[in-house]
């Protein structure tokens, strides 16, 4: 067993952690609020540490004052909570989601919508391979029918509907692949834990 | 005019992003750009502060109203205050021994902890959920069944077989799926932030008067 | 009775679940791992890099990503320090930082000539996301306000005289585990400048991130615990992740198990409730 006093308040902290998962008690309240808590503190620690302490450096000591302004626009996001001034907080809300929405309309075009249909843009045959023939053809009619199951406007009947169906069997699979890696994802999380428990603490494992 | 104003702050902002993203020429105008990224992430940091209000302001209620379970709400203030006092005032640092070891024993150990109780959660889900009611229903199973034995040494071991079907449904059927999701979210998302923009969508302002 | 199995009690599922992880993390087997062609893509794109690249490593997860992308992190910046490649580190996660720290103080006990400054340099975390990102690309030294993640100033560190921002990395590969994570650096980073991109993902964003690798937006990918196993194999150094899949093959097989007895149950029920 670990004799490393840290390693004992980190096995407590797992432990009472993991105890919710048979029964709501104490010590997992203890831990889920000190949790909630130290996780804000060191929030606010590392902006302070990474931004907030070095940018003042631009207005203490480069006499840059502008920058006042934009300091000024983040914290009018607090009016939020000053009774009849919240509505001052929109200048705070609009800046930040009007930069936002200015960078989605700027970059998300090319990268995220035509080279990804421009990847599906595959050869139907492709002599001699027979394989990727097949991978071709599903690529290219599953994207277009998972597409078509989300055109709402369009009644899915006769042809349209059996489109729709071959998109949502599509999804099936894609989903059942989805949920595979989300269990090896739990799994490996746990094991991390578990890995820390048998080995770090209990010395149970090397 | 106390949403005009603010819709036509935004507007000014993001047309200034995004005319200075494509229009790069002049030096001036890469100076805007970089201008407008500091006063962005200005304006964002010093918005940092919104989680400790909240969370002073919901379990300071709970303390003073003597609501049940209220003395863990002062376990979570003490542990906030505490550890901006100490990180501020004391490490000063994030290379402070004293810091690291927090971030390493404490609070990375219970993140990683907090998370890892969705293991316990999805086994049970899986187990009671994961039925054959119909077909499509079947099809997701043998799907997930596949991938979960395909993606760890045990499949290979069974059948090589296994994993070569499951690096098939990876990059085929499942590449199809995501990406006529992602192609129909990419839209969803061009077309909100033009409606945003534009001044059509206002929810994110919130019902504040 | 045969019913009933339908029915398990859930802590029954949790306790045997607990053994099953903890007897393989204890008495592995040693089951084979196969190296993948995303990872061996990875391995190869950082193995061709001429000697004394520049890498930007974009560390986008928490602690919750540990126990998948810490092994990955720290075998790639193995095989980095092996060929010489040097690193610039940092994100949008605001553990960023401190991940970073962890992953490079594990490999440089085994590199005592490298040097931080010199073979490499973590920025860590700074707030504004994908504009910061953005800004991080032509001016590192503005986007950071001037410093390190310790504090130290970017202009007092020799590797920052040639790594100006992004734009100087010959490579980017990125751990994440959610958003921002690889689309946000496809579409500000890597479409716009063409830089190649390398991922490490955690298993839940893998069938997410197929898309894109698909369409060559990225390069390759170290894939969950899986593809780290495999690059810790790949660079003869096998750690935490080698040792997790065993353990995370029998986990599997327990939760398939479960899945098939729950599905015999349902069936069974079914039947007997036509029966009655």
């Amino acid at each position: 067993m670990s004799t490393n006093p840290w390693v004992w308040i980190q096995a407590f902290l797992t432990l009472a952690l993991f105890s919710i998962i048979f029964v709501d008690n104490g010590f997992y309240k203890f831990a889920e609020h000190a949790y909630v808590g130290l996780y804000a503190g060191y929030t606010v620690v590392v902006t302070w540490f990474s931004y907030i302490r070095p940018s003042s450096q631009w207005i203490f000591r480069d006499h840059k004052y502008h920058y006042i302004i934009p300091i000024i626009i983040g914290l009018l996001i607090y009016t939020r909570y000053i009774k009849g001034w919240a509505w001052v907080s929109r200048y705070n809300m609009a800046f930040m989601v009007g930069v936002g929405a200015g960078f989605v309309l700027a970059r998300d075009f090319k990268s995220l919508l035509l080279d990804q249909v421009r990847a599906t843009f595959k050869p139907l045959f492709v002599s001699g391979s027979l394989l990727t023939t097949i991978n071709n053809i599903v690529l290219v009619v599953g994207v277009v029918s998972v597409m078509w199951y989300f055109l709402f406007t369009v009644e899915k009947k006769g042809t349209a509907g059996t489109i729709s169906s071959i998109g949502r069997v599509v999804m099936m699979v894609a989903f059942g692949s989805a949920f595979g890696n989300t269990v090896m994802a739990r799994v490996s999380l746990f094991l991390g834990r578990l890995q820390f428990l048998l080995g770090d603490w209990l010395k149970l494992i090397q | 005019m106390k949403k005009e104003l603010p819709i036509a702050l935004g507007l000014v902002a993001g047309l200034i992003w995004i005319i200075t993203t494509y229009f790069t020429g002049p030096r001036w105008v890469e100076t805007v750009h970089q201008e407008l990224s500091k006063w962005y992430q200005l304006a964002g940091a010093y918005m940092v502060m919104v989680g400790v209000v909240n969370l002073t302001r919901v379990h300071g209620h709970r303390i003073t109203q003597k609501k049940k379970d209220w003395m863990y709400s002062i376990v979570a203030l003490v542990c906030m205050f505490g550890i901006m006092i100490f990180g501020i005032f004391i490490a000063k640092d994030s290379n402070n021994p004293g810091w690291k070891t927090f971030y390493s024993q404490i609070i990375a150990p219970m993140n990683a902890t907090v998370y890892s109780t969705l293991v316990f959660y999805i086994a049970s889900a899986a187990y009671r959920a994961f039925r054959i009611r119909n077909s499509q229903a079947t099809i997701l199973l043998v799907s997930a069944l596949i991938m979960m034995l395909g993606r760890v040494p045990l499949g290979a071991m069974i059948s090589p077989v296994i994993p070569q079907l499951a690096d098939w449904i990876l990059n085929v059927p499942n590449v199809a799926g995501m990406r006529g999701i992602q192609i129909g979210a990419a839209f969803g998302g061009i077309a909100t932030a033009l409606r945003v923009l534009v001044g059509i969508e206002r929810g994110y302002m919130g019902g504040t008067e | 009775m045969l019913s009933k199995i339908g029915n398990v009690d859930r802590r029954i599922i949790y306790v045997l679940l607990c053994a099953v992880i903890a007897i393989a993390l204890i008495k592995p087997v040693g089951l084979a791992i196969k190296v993948s062609a995303e990872t061996k893509k990875v391995y190869d794109a950082i193995d061709r890099l001429p000697p004394g690249s520049i890498v930007w490593l974009g560390f986008e997860f928490d602690a919750g990503g540990i126990p998948e992308l810490m092994p990955a992190a720290r075998a790639i910046i193995r095989h980095g320090f092996q060929k010489d490649i040097r690193f610039v580190c940092g994100g949008m996660w605001t553990m960023a930082g401190d991940m970073a720290t962890m992953a490079f103080d594990a490999v440089k006990k085994d590199f005592p000539d490298k040097q931080y400054g010199v073979d490499w340099v973590n920025i860590g975390y700074r707030p504004g996301n994908t504009i910061w990102l953005d800004q991080m690309i032509k001016d590192a030294a503005a986007a950071s306000a001037g410093v390190d993640s310790y504090g130290n100033p970017l202009a007092d560190l020799p590797l920052m005289q040639e790594f100006t921002g992004i734009k100087d990395a010959k490579m980017m590969i990125i751990f994440v585990t959610g958003t921002p994570g690889t689309p946000e650096y496809i579409k500000t980073v890597s479409t716009p400048y063409g830089i190649p991109l390398a991922v490490s993902t955690i298993s839940v964003e893998v069938p997410g991130t197929m898309p894109y690798i698909n369409s060559g937006q990225v390069l390759g990918g170290v894939l969950g615990m899986k593809g780290a196993a495999e690059y810790e194999v790949l660079v003869n150094k096998p750690g935490s992740a080698v040792a997790g899949m065993d353990a995370q093959s029998f986990a599997h097989a327990l939760i398939i198990l479960f899945i098939i007895l729950g599905n015999i149950g349902y069936i069974l029920e079914k039947k007997n409730s036509v029966a009655k």
